[in-house]
């Protein structure tokens, strides 16, 4: 019972967006998930990194989906792992496809020319973006962080949204 | 351009909490127009960035405070080289400190736990008898041994005794053999002591037959007639040793008298009687004869007593 309490401790930590559980996450399951990967023989080098992006991957699908307390964290991180382990395989499989094709392959997606355009953001903006979009949530918790009231917090994101947009858009043409 | 309301209802089907008559019309609108259901593309895609960098800023923020060890096979190695330096010091240090009393030997990587393997039960005893015997020799007899006795076996019988009491020793496992202090034999005194030449006395008594034999000598030296040999010398030097085992007996070598056994020396008195050496140890006569291994002491009866003696 103790287990599953600290199961619905964590999961409330992770909805109400501390940061913290993350990186304790990351040190109780990084062996495990190693395992994972490496059975699924993902390289060395990229195991931190994709153990650290499943992480964060599962802390927000629990953060973005109205998702019990109950429900058990190691096997959704273990599971998780092993989807993203074999997607990596059949993504390499593909790149060594094309390659032995020859066929042209833009190595950036709208998605990664957005991401990079949001950096180009003040911190604030960006923070503010990065919860209410990202992390869903609500605008009187962004305005508690901003430490502003609700109304400007409401135009604060409206403004930081429409500048992304617009760099988005010239980064787009650009391109 | 979007309004807000748009922006509102955008945002809600991108999250999926539209729902429905409003999700009906919302799609119907898709349909219908081209540039909204553009701009509800844009936005989607714009949420999915924004959802991205968050999503490499808090990857970023794990790797970059967590501490991850990578081990390449060469420094697996590495360690593996520096852990067995470290123990073989260890061992060898040990090994060096820990000096075995009973040789006086350093056991410096003997790896005396194999040998122990390797013996076969049969041959073990004969092989720790005859390590023991040397070990016995060796002791007690550093600083009376001359050529002669160096060369050979020495001390059977007391070595019997010692030999048990290192069998016992051997018994008890490895650890007690590194506690075991073995006692060696002891010198108590060394004294010269007269020997009484109960012969002499004999002669003056009955000094008839040798004035005649003195006479024929002197008439007649060229009958080269045996000369008289002194057998035994007037003094020995006499040693007295204290034995761990409690041994009795002695070892006499030219003028040197090893006793063991004796624990008052000034009781023990020699004789001499017809080249013969005896020794008297309180009331008790034995008879001495000349041995390079030790021999316990053979006590007279009353009646083996030669009456010169009493």
């Amino acid at each position: 019972m103790a287990g599953g309490n600290k199961n619905r401790e964590l999961i409330k930590e992770i909805k109400s967006g501390n940061q913290d559980i993350l990186l304790y996450l990351f040190k109780k399951y990084y062996h495990d998930m190693k395992h994972v990967f490496q059975s699924r023989n993902v390289e060395e080098k990229d195991i931190l990194a994709q153990a650290a992006a499943v992480i964060v991957q599962v802390w927000m699908e629990i953060q973005r989906n109205d998702f019990s307390e109950n429900i058990e964290l190691e096997s959704y991180l273990l599971n998780t792992s092993k989807d993203n382990a074999e997607r990596l395989a059949a993504e390499k499989k593909a790149n060594k496809k094309n390659k032995l094709t020859d066929v042209a392959v833009d190595e950036r997606t709208p998605r990664e020319i957005i991401a990079e355009c949001v950096n180009v953001l003040d911190t604030a903006s960006r923070q503010a973006l990065q919860w209410h979009y990202a992390e869903n949530q609500s605008i009187e918790k962004v305005a508690e962080k901003l430490k502003i009231d609700v109304a400007a917090a409401h135009d604060f994101i409206g403004k930081a949204f429409t500048q992304l947009s617009s760099i988005v858009k010239i980064r787009m043409a650009a391109s | 351009m979007i309004s807000a309301q748009d922006h509102i209802l955008i945002e809600r089907f991108v999250e999926g909490t539209l729902t429905g008559m409003e999700l009906k019309e919302f799609q119907e609108r898709m349909t219908r127009d081209e540039a909204f259901k553009s701009e509800v593309e844009f936005y989607y895609l714009l949420f999915s960035g924004i959802r991205l960098s968050r999503e490499r800023e808090l990857t970023n923020y794990i790797t970059s405070n967590v501490h991850v060890r990578h081990y390449t096979p060469r420094s697996v190695v590495a360690i593996v080289i520096v852990m067995l330096i470290i123990i073989g010091s260890g061992v060898g240090v040990w090994n060096y400190l820990e000096k075995d009393s009973a040789t006086g030997n350093k056991k410096f990587f003997n790896f005396e736990f194999l040998n122990k393997l390797k013996s076969k039960p049969g041959t073990t005893t004969i092989e720790k008898q005859k390590s023991t015997r040397k070990n016995t020799i060796k002791e007690s007899h550093v600083d009376e041994e001359d050529s002669l006795v160096q060369v050979r076996l020495q001390g059977q019988a007391r070595n019997d005794s010692a030999t048990a009491l290192f069998s016992q020793r051997n018994k008890g496992d490895s650890s007690e053999d590194e506690n075991i202090v073995i006692k060696k034999d002891e010198m108590i005194s060394s004294i010269e002591l007269p020997v009484v030449n109960k012969t002499q006395e004999q002669k003056k008594d009955g000094g008839k037959e040798s004035l005649s034999k003195e006479a024929v000598e002197k008439l007649n030296p060229g009958a080269q007639l045996p000369e008289q040999e002194n057998q035994h010398p007037s003094t020995l030097q006499v040693e007295f040793w204290q034995s761990p085992v409690n041994y009795k007996g002695f070892k006499l070598v030219k003028n040197k008298l090893v006793l063991f056994g004796i624990d008052r020396p000034d009781a023990v008195k020699l004789y001499s009687l017809n080249d013969q050496l005896y020794m008297q140890y309180g009331q008790t006569f034995s008879k001495l004869n000349p041995t390079y291994d030790y021999q316990s002491f053979l006590a007279l009866k009353e009646s083996e007593i030669p009456p010169q003696l009493k």
